[in-house]
């Protein structure tokens, strides 16, 4: 049998390229403001390129500090530029139900922070905030974007008055590059390293790959679980991302035990 | 497993349990001396009919088919039909055989109403267990409603009628539901997420349908056990105090034998 060559179709490379967007399904809207998920910016981090993604914790919480975590945060682009901040998180700045993860709080918030400088995204983080009700309406400005855009603005993003102070001068919302030596000078002094409360693990986006997800049952107990202790259904998927760093729906089964279980102690 | 064989030998179940920790007096009349009681309530027969009829329900679910509002209904008249014709059961003030037939009735209007769609497989309706603590006699009961979902999750239900909604102890402090938990980990699903549920039909002028999902832990199961072990140990040394400031006693069936044995004297 004869075989007919056929000449491949190729795309052109120009083609192919994708411009670096947010995707719309991590924009969730709360009380008419919209805020990027962490996962988000992590998704398009790469899409830009993300070279390199470091967090380390700079101070533990104990009891002379007051239960408070600060992590530091390091990005760096395909193209070597390195930006940096911190994230900090203790028992008046979380949910108490997740009052007893502040290492890994403050750790995410380092790294959201740290992702929002380097993709140019206005939108505060989920993850950044405290409890809801406390923080949004007062302290969260407008988002530059509605929701369906990709979140690039000049809104300064600022979901957390008490990090912001926190935060190393000069490198915020300026779209400014910080060298590695500046990021040294920048550094804060770091308190004395004791006997952390939790590992400083990077939490991951789960529920996905070979994870089994949440399962129905799981689901339907989570919602009743909240459902019968007063929290609505905006408060449980901010509660979702900042226990797992991840929106509810994507939860894996064992993260829906977990959470199941913070739910009936809550 | 027959319930009616499990019954002939010395047993705990929870209900026993709960029956002596809410009044020692209750337990030893009724599982002891086994005084048959006064009067059944009528709230008794009805929930035993609309629990019959809740099973025939998943019995259809089992097999693929849905019953229809109408056959839910026939069913409930069905089980309770059998009522009519006793004399041993007392209706609350204002209530009488066709005015409960019309409540459950509207009970299971709203159930089949409100119930939410699910994929979870019936594994088994009304199907008896028995477990063993050590030191006690066998732990028996049957689990109302088994279903698992597609993730193998293990949902347990016991289906209530009730005249008010639950509050959150009554769900997640139930020891009824913390001993099925028991009783599914001791009969072969030890390796299971387990989610435990009350369906619960609401007696309310507007009577109304919930479910609550609970869960219980580890730390839950050994409290439990210490307590079972307890009540155990003092049914076994004939500890039988009477609970009379108990709100349940006003309608209580045992009640002339509780007074009877207050006027008594001696300790006995």
């Amino acid at each position: 049998m004869a075989a007919t060559k056929e000449k491949p179709q190729r795309k052109s490379r120009k083609a192919q390229k994708v411009k670096p967007k947010l995707d719309e399904r991590f924009i969730i809207t709360i009380k008419g403001k919209d805020f990027v998920l962490y996962s988000g910016l992590l998704d398009l981090a790469h899409q830009h390129g993300l070279q390199r993604l470091s967090v380390e914790p700079i101070q533990y919480p104990t009891n002379e500090n007051g239960h408070e975590a600060i992590c530091r945060a390091v990005a760096e682009s395909k193209d070597g530029e390195v930006f940096s901040d911190i994230g900090d998180a203790n028992s008046s700045n979380v949910n108490a139900a997740i009052s007893l993860h502040l290492l890994r709080v403050a750790s995410t918030r380092a790294k959201a922070r740290v992702l929002r400088d380097m993709v140019n995204i206005g939108m505060t983080a989920l993850e950044e905030l405290g409890g809801l009700d406390e923080q949004i309406g007062n302290e969260i400005p407008k988002p530059s974007a509605s929701g369906n855009g990709n979140g690039n603005g000049n809104g300064n993003g600022n979901g957390n008055k008490h990090e912001e102070e926190k935060a190393v001068k000069g490198n915020r919302r300026s779209g400014k590059k910080e060298t590695s030596a500046k990021q040294k000078e920048s550094k804060p002094e770091p308190s004395k390293p004791l006997k952390p409360e939790e590992p400083a693990t990077k939490p991951e986006a789960k529920g996905n790959g070979n994870t089994p997800k949440m399962s129905e049952a799981q689901s339907r107990a989570i919602k009743n679980l909240s459902q019968r202790r007063g929290i609505s259904s905006e408060e449980l998927e901010a509660m979702a991302i900042k226990i797992f760093n991840i929106s509810l729906e994507y939860l894996s089964s064992q993260d829906a035990s977990s959470f199941i279980r913070e739910l009936q102690t809550a | 497993m027959d319930i009616m064989q499990l019954r002939r030998q010395p047993h705990l179940s929870a209900s026993s349990i709960n029956d002596y920790l809410q009044c020692g007096l209750l337990y030893r009349f009724s599982r002891i001396d086994k005084i048959k009681s006064e009067f059944k309530s009528d709230s008794l027969e009805l929930g035993s009919s609309i629990h019959k009829t809740l099973a025939d329900f998943y019995q259809e679910k089992m097999i693929g088919s849905k019953l229809s509002l109408q056959d839910l209904h026939a069913s409930f008249e069905k089980h309770w039909k059998t009522v009519e014709e006793r004399d041993d059961v007392e209706y609350q003030e204002g209530e009488d055989f066709e005015t409960l037939l019309k409540k459950g009735k509207d009970l299971l209007s709203i159930y089949h109403e409100k119930l939410p769609d699910d994929d979870f497989k019936v594994l088994a309706i009304e199907e008896p267990f028995s477990f063993i603590l050590d030191g006690l006699p066998p732990i028996i009961g049957v689990f109302d409603l088994l279903e698992e979902d597609k993730s193998g999750t293990l949902i347990i239900t016991d289906w209530k009628t009730s005249s008010k909604a639950y509050s959150t102890d009554q769900i997640d402090k139930s020891l009824q539901l913390t001993i099925y938990q028991m009783a599914a980990k001791s009969n072969g699903y030890g390796d299971r997420d387990v989610l435990l549920r009350f369906d619960c039909l609401i007696k309310t002028k507007a009577p109304k349908f919930e479910q609550y999902y609970t869960i219980r832990s580890e730390v839950d199961e050994r409290k439990a056990a210490k307590k079972i072990v307890k009540v155990w140990d003092a049914i076994s040394k004939g500890i039988f105090i009477p609970n009379d400031g108990n709100w349940k006693c006003n309608g209580c069936a045992y009640g002339e034998y509780c007074d009877e044995w207050f006027s008594k004297e001696g300790n006995d």
